[in-house]
């Protein structure tokens, strides 16, 4: 860690839709960077010495919890994992999130927008014994490959930067974009699920679901995940393609 | 707690999963086919006789005893793309940017983010809704005078028809889009994935380029090669064609391809 | 004025929180879960190592069962914990993760044959059973005589919740989100719901419930430097101690783990040093074998944190803005080594460090990591003290880790509460009903009304950043990893000044709607009284119990201390609270105290030890025939709901 001190300048979208009057504008904060400064330390700086009514969200500061993303320089990504260090003019932009409701400055609402996709895709084990299950009992067998297959897509934080990176999603509010589609591939992957394609069909079988990806791909580049959305889409929509 | 959504509600249309499948269909024959299209139109660059001979042939003119061919398989050919044109087009347009306000966002979000594969749709928009009327009019001409193909004739339609701006637009326009949806076409449907999906991405994205830059530079060869010809033949225009160019002046061709300010006749 | 009836009230939607909405649910009790955040991004999410339940299913478990996850869960505790509590938790855990697995976490799984591991630094070969291929794995923790942790590669915690949260939207739980609960609503020693504030409009809202269930967390943010996420800093706890009635127990019950990144208190894996990394100190000098000639890096977690404590001390820390640190090193194991088998601290260091491990120092520090203190309960969830008011989770103090708990039995207690208390308070629900006046619903909301708008209305006073900030620094520099009388009573004054500048914070952003400053006014009073349990609980143990160490009073008293410390605020403007203490019987003990089983054995012992342990040898030899079963049933009768009675089945064992 080298010890030279910098004043990086923040641009900050500001707004509170809470507040009579108030307009989107942006502010500039200026602050000393420190030596393994994030913008999650940096942002708690200014709202803790100049400014206590910046809102923002963070839960994990660790990458894991997917709170904390926003467009950063132009690029959606988790902010607590962002090293201020990693931006050479020390100019650093911050927007929120596009496509999810405002909070208010860099907070949006993920949250309720997940919940209705869990619900919309039926986020969940569909069987009927899954409820009636002997846990006495040994559990079922699962194949190791097929677990961790299965854990690779699971891997999903919910930070919204697919949905925000999709220009579909922003285009048409009811596309169910990549987040879904990440979520149904996951449940469509496990043995124990035992709904048909006929079934997955009903989720996403029109143009609000697979067949309305424009294959745009920021899914893929943007999410801080690594998952393999290309690939995953492109499944779902040969397997939804063939149910007759 | 429904478990089994089917029991529950109507059954969902199969239509768009068709449509989805008709759209990338199209998509694939018109790609293709501009592939093969650019190829054979370029064969200008090797001499008239070359273009003749391609022309003639994919006129079936082998199996006409006069050996002029059928125009009429140009005809049926040109209403075979026309159809699968249209079609496509069609369903592109379902995928456009409707609303002034869709178009807002979709600004709003490559100036947000500087995001090449979403650049390129837009560009496979853009250039869709160009073609959408270059092409339409490059077609009907085709359609309605199919036995005007041939060194020649086309070059006076590039030339004194003032058809040059339109094919240039049209050229760049088809290459882009055909190349690009091509590209997209293997992303979309998982084709030449490979082990490493990622990797084989990168190695599509390449072919992607070259192909267009080498489609762009034989297609504005084969326009110069066409013009030359065309402004060397102002003064003949219509002249000297029987039926289709059956213009009898063989061998040099290799040599004569250079716009050597010389007619041939 | 808002008023939201239901039957079950949970607080807080980690691991702990869903499980019991989802048990309540179950038995057709009207359920509503509150939380700071959606439900999917609680602290629960972070855990990665695994979670403990003996199903011996890899080779490394051969053998393992309730009595092997019990008798290491109570050595663990230093003979702290609730043995009832134990016991129904090492016998429902197996239960828990199947559970968990039939409704849909991808568990890692037996892969037969043969597979090279690293134990104790050297590689060895395993050969996984046949019979155990794609039944739930296990991995090795602290601790523990078997490989008892499952896991799901390195995201257990993840999964676990994301299935849960998935089962809970299954079963239509509303999940109110980024709503937060400032204050219990209680009646003569009844519980009735809490007073709860949006966070995005302001707005005040009443949920009245016959039964509350507090599953809020940790408070690891009363310290400076912690692992756990910014949102745990103890608000249920917080208000349950407010209510002067509901106790809190084992307060000074904090647990630190040694090498957790600077400055942002990421964890990195005790694998770091297992393979062979070293601690430097700010000369580059590998200090461990000075205090530790045997074990040196590999000493357990909390001497570790100890010695670099100390050695900090003595000025041998690196400075950095965000206080002294040390040197991790790792680079001597090779950049193929790291690539391979740590690529997880790889990565936080590329990513929050911006460093590459194999070539550069990691800047480590121990850091606060665990709470096991937080709200008494009895073996049912419930508060002995006040009625309906549940708790489950970290947040609990249902004591099963006593002073200290294991690796992987944090999120296992979370499950298992989850489903034993998730019973009992469907219980409650079935045999008690809402009888509340509106006018002590209406007091309680006018009280918090109250006391925001002062907090707006005052011109100026103190700052809730700074006074959050001295806090957290007076709990790390002396109420930290390492404790003495002197220090502790510091700590105590310190924060009883803190206490009263907390009464005149005033704000600078004078809105009531989404505000945070406003959420630090109101949390940052609440987050003092809490430090002042814990600072004034450690001051008043003079003894070392698990993760509580006094340099003053090095060992275990079991004559003297052998009890659970409890903590109540029952006169709001005093400057302490009271703590009282709550005998641990040893008569009743399944088993008795005895060594930890490291170095050398200080502990005073009590004079019932020696009498139970003959008692219990007589009890076994009057019961030859007696299988485990019946002999734990001898020495220790527990109730637990029927559903979770049974026996578990192992592979190779049946229900033995
Ligand atoms: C880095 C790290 C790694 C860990 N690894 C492991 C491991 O490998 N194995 C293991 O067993 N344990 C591990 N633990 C411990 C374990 O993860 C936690 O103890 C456990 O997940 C706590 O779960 P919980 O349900 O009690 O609370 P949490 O998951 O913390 O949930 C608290 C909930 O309460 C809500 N809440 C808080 N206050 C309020 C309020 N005032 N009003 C409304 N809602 C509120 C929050 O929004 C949240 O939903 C780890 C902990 C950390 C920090
Ligand atoms: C009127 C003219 C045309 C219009 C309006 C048009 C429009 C479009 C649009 C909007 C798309 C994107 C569809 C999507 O993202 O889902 C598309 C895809 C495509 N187009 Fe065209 N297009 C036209 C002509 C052509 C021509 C002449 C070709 C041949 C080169 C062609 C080849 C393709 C291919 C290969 C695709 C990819 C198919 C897919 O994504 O499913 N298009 N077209
Ligand atoms: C079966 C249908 C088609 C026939 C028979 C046909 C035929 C021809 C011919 C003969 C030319 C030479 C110029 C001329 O004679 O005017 C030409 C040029 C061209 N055509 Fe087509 N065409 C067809 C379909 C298309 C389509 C669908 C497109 C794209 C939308 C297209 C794009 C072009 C372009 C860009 C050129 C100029 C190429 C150059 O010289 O650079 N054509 N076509
Ligand atoms: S798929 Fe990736 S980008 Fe999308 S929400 Fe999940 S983690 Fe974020
Ligand atoms: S960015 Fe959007 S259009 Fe499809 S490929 Fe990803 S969902
Ligand atoms: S705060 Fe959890 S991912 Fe950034």
């Amino acid at each position: 860690m080298s010890d030279q001190e910098r004043i990086l300048k923040f641009q900050i979208f500001r707004y509170n839709p809470q507040k009579p009057g108030d307009k989107p504008r942006m502010e500039t904060y200026e602050i000393t960077e420190a030596p393994g400064m994030t913008i999650f330390i940096a942002l708690n700086d200014i709202r803790e010495h100049q400014d206590p009514s910046l809102q923002f969200d963070f839960v994990c500061r660790a990458g894991i919890c997917g709170s904390c993303a926003m467009v950063i320089n132009g690029q959606p990504d988790l902010a607590c994992r962002t090293l201020t260090s990693s931006f050479e003019k020390g100019e650093i932009k911050l927007l929120p999130l596009p496509g999810f409701e405002l909070i208010g400055d860099l907070s949006v609402n993920t949250g309720k927008f997940m919940r209705a996709m869990s619900e919309r895709v039926e986020s969940w084990i569909h069987d009927k014994y899954a409820d009636h299950v002997n846990f006495e009992q040994l559990e079922e067998k699962m194949d190791p490959d097929v677990a961790d297959e299965i854990y690779e897509l699971e891997r999903c934080v919910e930070c919204g930067c697919c949905v925000s990176a999709c220009a579909t999603k922003r285009m048409r509010p009811d596309f169910l974009s990549a987040v879904g589609f990440m979520r149904l591939a996951r449940f469509a992957m496990d043995p124990r699920d035992k709904r048909t394609n006929e079934e997955f069909y009903e989720i996403m079988g029109d143009d609000d679901g697979v067949f309305g990806c424009m294959t745009l791909l920021g899914c893929e580049d943007y999410c801080p995940k690594d998952l393999p959305h290309q690939t995953q889409i492109a499944y779902l929509r040969r397997k939804m393609v063939m149910v007759n | 707690m429904n478990s089994f959504i089917l029991e529950s509600t109507e059954k969902k249309s199969r239509i768009p999963a068709r449509l989805d499948f008709l759209q990338s269909g199209t998509g694939l024959i018109l790609g293709l086919f501009i592939w093969g299209h650019l190829l054979f139109d370029s064969s200008i660059i090797l001499g008239k006789n070359a273009f003749s001979f391609v022309s003639k042939t994919l006129e079936f003119a082998f199996l006409s005893e006069s050996g002029h061919g059928f125009p009429i398989a140009v005809f049926f050919a040109v209403a075979f793309i026309f159809t699968i044109f249209i079609i496509h087009a069609l369903l592109g347009i379902r995928k456009f940017p409707i609303s002034w306000k869709q178009h807002r966002i979709i600004r709003d979000q490559m100036q947000m983010l500087d995001h090449s594969e979403t650049t390129l749709w837009y560009i496979q928009a853009v250039t869709g809704f160009f073609m959408f009327f270059a092409g339409s009019a490059h077609l009907f001409v085709m359609l309605f005078n199919p036995s005007g193909i041939g060194p020649y004739m086309s070059a006076d339609r590039i030339v004194s028809g003032h058809m040059w701006p339109l094919y240039i637009i049209l050229l760049v326009c088809v290459v882009l889009h055909g190349n690009i949806g091509l590209y997209r076409l293997c992303m979309k449907w998982g084709w030449f994935a490979g082990k490493d999906a990622r990797k084989s991405r990168e190695r599509l994205k390449k072919v992607k380029n070259r192909l267009i830059v080498f489609y762009l530079t034989i297609g504005l060869l084969a326009l110069l090669v066409f013009v030359v010809i065309g402004i060397n033949h102002r003064d003949k225009v219509g002249k000297k064609y029987r039926g289709h160019g059956t213009v009898i002046e063989e061998t040099h061709g290799l040599e004569q391809t250079a716009p050597v300010g010389k007619s041939q006749e | 004025m808002k008023i939201i009836y239901t039957d079950s009230l949970v607080i807080g939607s980690g691991l702990a929180g869903l499980r019991v909405a989802i048990a309540s649910m179950q038995r057709g009790f009207d359920t509503i879960v509150l939380s700071l955040v959606p439900a999917k991004r609680s602290h629960s999410a972070a855990a990665q190592g695994g979670m403990q339940a003996s199903l011996g299913a890899t080779i490394k478990g051969d053998g393992d069962d309730e009595e092997i996850h019990f008798a290491d869960t109570v050595k663990g505790s230093g003979w702290g914990c609730d043995q009832d509590v134990a016991r129904m938790f090492v016998n429902t855990a197996p239960k828990a993760i199947r559970q968990l697995s039939a409704w849909g976490v991808p568990w890692s799984r037996v892969r037969r044959g043969d597979r090279e591991v690293v134990i104790n630094g050297e590689k060895v070969t395993i050969t996984e059973k046949d019979e155990a291929h794609g039944f739930i794995t296990a991995r090795d923790f602290g601790g523990t005589k078997k490989w008892r942790t499952c896991y799901t590669s390195d995201g257990a915690g993840h999964t676990m919740l994301y299935t849960m949260d998935n089962k809970a939207i299954q079963m239509g739980i509303p999940v109110h989100e980024r709503k937060e609960a400032i204050a219990l609503i209680h009646e003569d020693g009844v519980c009735y719901g809490a007073v709860v504030r949006d966070l995005i409009t302001g707005e005040l809202i009443a949920y009245v419930a016959k039964a509350t269930t507090i599953a809020t967390g940790g408070y690891g943010r009363l310290y400076s430097i912690s692992t756990n996420a910014v949102i745990s800093e103890g608000m249920g706890t917080a208000i349950a101690l407010e209510t002067g009635i509901a106790a809190l127990g084992n307060m000074e019950a904090v647990q630190f783990h040694p090498t957790a990144i600077v400055p942002v208190g990421i964890l990195t894996t005790e694998g770091c040093r297992g393979d062979g990394g070293l601690l430097l100190d700010k000369d580059g000098y590998r200090f461990m074998p000075d205090y530790e000639p045997d074990k040196k890096e590999l000493a357990s977690r909390d001497v570790v944190s100890r010695r670099m404590t100390e050695h900090m001390r003595k000025g041998k820390g690196v400075p950095s803005r965000y206080g002294d640190h040390l040197w991790l090193d790792i680079r001597l194991l090779g950049r193929k080594h790291i690539d391979k088998n740590l690529r997880e601290v790889k990565e936080i260091c590329e990513y929050f460090l911006g460093i590459d491990p194999s070539k550069e120092l990691i800047p480590v520090r121990p850091t606060q990591h665990y709470s096991m203190g937080g709200i008494r309960t009895k073996a049912t969830g419930e508060s002995p003290t006040l009625k309906g008011l549940f708790s489950a989770g970290e947040a609990a103090c249902w004591d099963m880790h006593g002073f200290n708990r294991l690796g992987g039995n944090s999120v296992a207690e979370t499950v298992v509460a989850g489903m034993i208390v998730g019973e009992y308070v469907a219980d409650y629900c079935t045999e008690n009903s809402l009888n509340i006046s509106s006018s002590t619903v209406e007091s309680f909301m006018k009280k918090e009304e109250k006391n925001i708008t002062d907090l707006l209305l005052r011109g100026y006073g103190e700052n809730p950043f700074e006074l959050k900030a001295e806090m957290q620094k007076i709990m790390m520099d002396k109420v930290g990893i390492f404790r003495n009388g002197k220090d502790l009573e510091q700590a105590v004054e310190e924060l009883k000044v803190l206490n009263q500048r907390a009464k005149k914070i005033a704000l600078r952003n004078k809105i009531s709607s989404s505000n945070p400053e406003l959420v630090e006014a109101i949390r940052v009073p609440k987050m003092i009284k809490l430090a002042q349990c814990v600072a004034y609980g450690a001051m008043l143990r003079t003894e070392s119990r698990g993760a509580h160490s006094r340099e003053d009073f090095p060992e275990r008293n079991d004559k003297e201390w052998l009890k659970r410390t409890l903590t109540t605020w029952q006169d709001k403007d005093a400057d302490l609270p009271e703590v009282t203490y709550e005998n641990l019987d040893i008569m009743t003990m399944e088993m008795p105290p005895a060594s930890r089983g490291y170095g050398v054995d200080n502990t005073l012992h009590h004079p019932d030890t020696a009498k139970r342990e003959k008692e219990i040898e007589e009890i076994k030899k009057a019961n030859p025939g007696a299988d485990r079963f019946e002999l734990q049933e001898l020495l220790n009768p527990i109730t637990i709901p029927d559903k979770f009675k049974g026996k578990n089945e192992r592979i190779g064992k049946g229900y033995k």
